[in-house]
């Protein structure tokens, strides 16, 4: 079950974000404690030691006159974040860098006033540039009595520290968690939306395959257009791989098909003979009914053999072929017969034998297949040629007659099964001898062409990878 | 001849069998690969007719089973299963044949006659000369005379006559010819093999009186003995 929800692309997203946040907020914690505790406690450091000083100061000298000295000579260093005023009983102020005071900001804890000191009201600190976004200083201080004395009543100590420099760096954290906030908030949007597009792409692609395990229609494709760039090439394999299994499944179909045709059509007759026989009919013979039945058996057998070929787990009984053999054989076998029906047969063979990788017997069929086709419609005194040549590594093997050829259209249709040029009705023939040679073909990783023959006539181009020999 | 019949299936065995007897052999019939293998190893028969696929024990193992015990009794397998490997797997397992179901039951009785024979007279096959009437031919030389007349033949017409001549008598198929002649199994569309025969008795026979070949109808040829 967890795999299944780590595997949700949504709750990745989630957890993604998450983990984002959570990161974050330790993060600004630890920035901020960090900062917190050294700025604030230093300055509450720094104004608590300054304020021990002058009250040392006056215990020494009892004299507050020497606490207005220190202080005056402080001021004249410039300092950028020290604030002081020293009033005496009197209120009149005895030395300060402050104009005028405001009132009070609030008390803080442990004895602190927070002060908001207007920039014009400060003196001595011209030359000094305000922090950003802040018309005046932000000040912590801490106020104590002096005296009284014997020459004056009680005095009053205001010290002060600047802390706006710690607070802008404050500032600056709050916005910067504020951003990360935001940006986060932005990420989360944004892996979100990945995420629903992602699944919005994906769902084209399973609309598609939905649809065909629904209505089983292999027709329908992933629409090109519609699917994003980065998706383009699973996409197109998908299609492709459809087109393919479409392929297969037509010529399945088709098979089917043409079974059903041709061999319904030899069935039935053998039927109505068997019937004509009961009834004791003289125009049937047993014969006739034999020879039906082993008709069927022939087709049958060769749309077996047909299949188990293109299965192609024969290849493992290749062995090496001489082609020459094999040619010098069929012309023999075949020779006769041309002679009988004064058509002349002719061969033509390289010197040196020529090899190739293959199956004898299928390859002894196909040629027979090819042969038996082009002494059928090669009229008498015509001509058939076999050749064979060795070319770049590859073995030509031709096959020509002066027949009627084939029309280029049903060229493109003569390798599927049961297919039959309308011309050659009338002949013997099931339909399934170029099927099978394209299956041979196929299996032997070789390439069949037919080109027309001058000036008439067919010619069979067989390319076979040449098996070179050292 | 005594032959035993390996089959399970009632009607393809009987059809078999009752060929078989109508030819004038003797037919002991097995319905298991269990009740075959028994028969097999404790009887003496001339030839046995093995069906593949049986209940209990397949063919195949049977096959073994009475090689490996040293029973030679000639093999034929008849199967459903007719691709080349499965062929290939039944001859090595020392089948002396192979036929495809269905199969013509002349075809069958060719084969069975031509095995049971080779494994009768082994001194056949070590012949040098083959004669029927005043027709001779040399096997050493690779010649062949009539009355003394040498005859030209080419390579593959004197192997297709000296298969003839070497089982005169027998019925032989055009499937068995293709086979052991040409060397090549396929299913030729056209008879072309007739075309061929039709040539040797040209150079062989007399102009008049019968042929040396006879035509047996609808199943192949059968040299005459004399």
């Amino acid at each position: 079950m967890q795999g299944n929800w780590i595997s949700n692309v949504r709750h990745l997203a989630l957890l993604y974000t998450g983990a984002l946040i959570l990161a974050a907020c330790i993060f600004g914690t630890f920035l901020y404690i960090v900062h917190q505790d050294n700025s604030y406690l230093e300055s509450k450091a720094a104004i608590r030691a300054d304020v021990q000083g002058f009250i040392d100061i006056y215990t020494l000298s009892n004299d507050i006159n020497v606490v207005k000295h220190t202080i005056e000579e402080r001021l004249k260093k410039h300092d950028v974040t020290s604030f002081y005023s020293l009033y005496n009983h009197l209120h009149q102020v005895l030395a300060s860098n402050i104009k005028e005071l405001p009132p009070m900001g609030g008390f803080l804890d442990d004895d602190f006033i927070f002060y908001e000191i207007p920039h014009e009201n400060v003196s001595g600190r011209e030359h000094f540039k305000p922090a950003l976004f802040h018309s005046h200083y932000d000040v912590l201080a801490m106020t104590i009595q002096l005296g009284p004395d014997e020459h004056n009543g009680l005095a009053t100590l205001i010290v002060g520290r600047d802390i706006d420099t710690f607070q802008t760096s404050q500032g600056i954290i709050e916005a910067l968690a504020w951003i990360s906030i935001g940006l986060i908030a932005v990420l989360a949007l944004i892996c979100f939306l990945m995420t629903f597009t992602l699944t919005q792409r994906v769902r084209l692609i399973q609309s598609t395959t939905t649809n065909i395990t629904q209505t089983g229609d292999l027709s329908s494709r992933i629409e090109m257009t519609q699917v994003p760039e980065d998706f383009k090439p699973i996409a197109q394999t998908f299609n492709t791989m459809l087109e393919r299994i479409e392929e297969l499944v037509n010529g399945i179909r088709q098979v089917s098909d043409n079974i059903a045709h041709d061999l319904r059509t030899p069935l039935t007759r053998l039927r109505h003979n068997v019937d004509s026989l009961k009834r004791g009919d003289d125009s049937v013979s047993i014969d006739d009914i034999s020879t039906e039945t082993d008709r069927i058996i022939t087709t049958f057998n060769a749309l077996l053999r047909i299949a188990n070929i293109e299965q192609g787990k024969r290849s493992a009984g290749f062995s090496d072929i001489n082609v020459n053999t094999l040619l010098k054989d069929i012309y023999e076998y075949y020779e006769l017969l041309a002679q009988k029906r004064s058509q002349h047969l002719e061969i033509k063979l390289p010197e040196q034998s020529i090899f190739i990788k293959g199956d004898k017997d299928l390859l002894f069929q196909a040629l027979s297949n090819m042969l038996e086709n082009a002494l059928k419609f090669t009229p008498d005194n015509g001509q058939i040629s076999i050749k064979a040549t060795l070319i770049q590594e590859r073995v030509q093997i031709i096959i020509s007659d002066t027949g009627c050829g084939i029309s280029d259209e049903d060229k493109l249709q003569v390798f599927q099964r049961f297919f039959r040029v309308d011309s050659s009705r009338h002949t013997a023939g099931n339909g399934l001898g170029l099927s099978l040679v394209k299956a041979v073909v196929d299996l032997h990783n070789a390439e069949i062409t037919l080109d027309n023959n001058q000036p008439s006539g067919l010619t069979i181009n067989l390319f076979f990878p040449a098996l070179l020999r050292i | 001849m005594r032959i035993l019949v390996i089959e399970d299936e009632d009607t393809v065995r009987r059809y078999i069998a009752k060929g078989l007897e109508e030819h004038g052999h003797t037919v002991d019939q097995a319905k298991s690969g269990r009740d075959g293998l028994f028969l097999a190893t404790t009887e003496s028969f001339d030839a046995i007719v093995l069906d593949r696929m049986l209940p209990e024990m397949d063919g195949m193992t049977i096959l073994k089973t009475l090689r490996a015990s040293d029973i030679t009794t000639p093999v034929l397998i008849v199967s459903a299963l007719g691709e080349v490997d499965d062929r290939v797997e039944g001859l090595k397992t020392g089948s002396d044949d192979y036929l495809i179901k269905p199969f013509q039951f002349s075809e069958l009785m060719a084969r069975v006659e031509v095995i049971a024979k080779r494994h009768a007279s082994p001194h056949l096959a070590t012949e040098s000369t083959l004669s029927v009437d005043d027709l001779k031919m040399d096997l050493v030389k690779r010649k062949v005379t009539k009355s003394n007349q040498q005859i030209e033949f080419q390579p593959r017409e004197f192997s297709l006559l000296e298969f003839l001549m070497r089982h005169k008598g027998q019925l032989i198929t055009r499937t068995m010819l293709l086979e052991k002649v040409w060397n090549y199994h396929f299913d030729p569309e056209t008879n072309v093999i007739d075309v061929h025969i039709s040539r040797i008795r040209n150079k062989i026979d007399n102009k008049d009186g019968a042929s040396f070949i006879e035509t047996v109808r609808g199943s192949g040829y059968r040299f005459r003995e004399g």
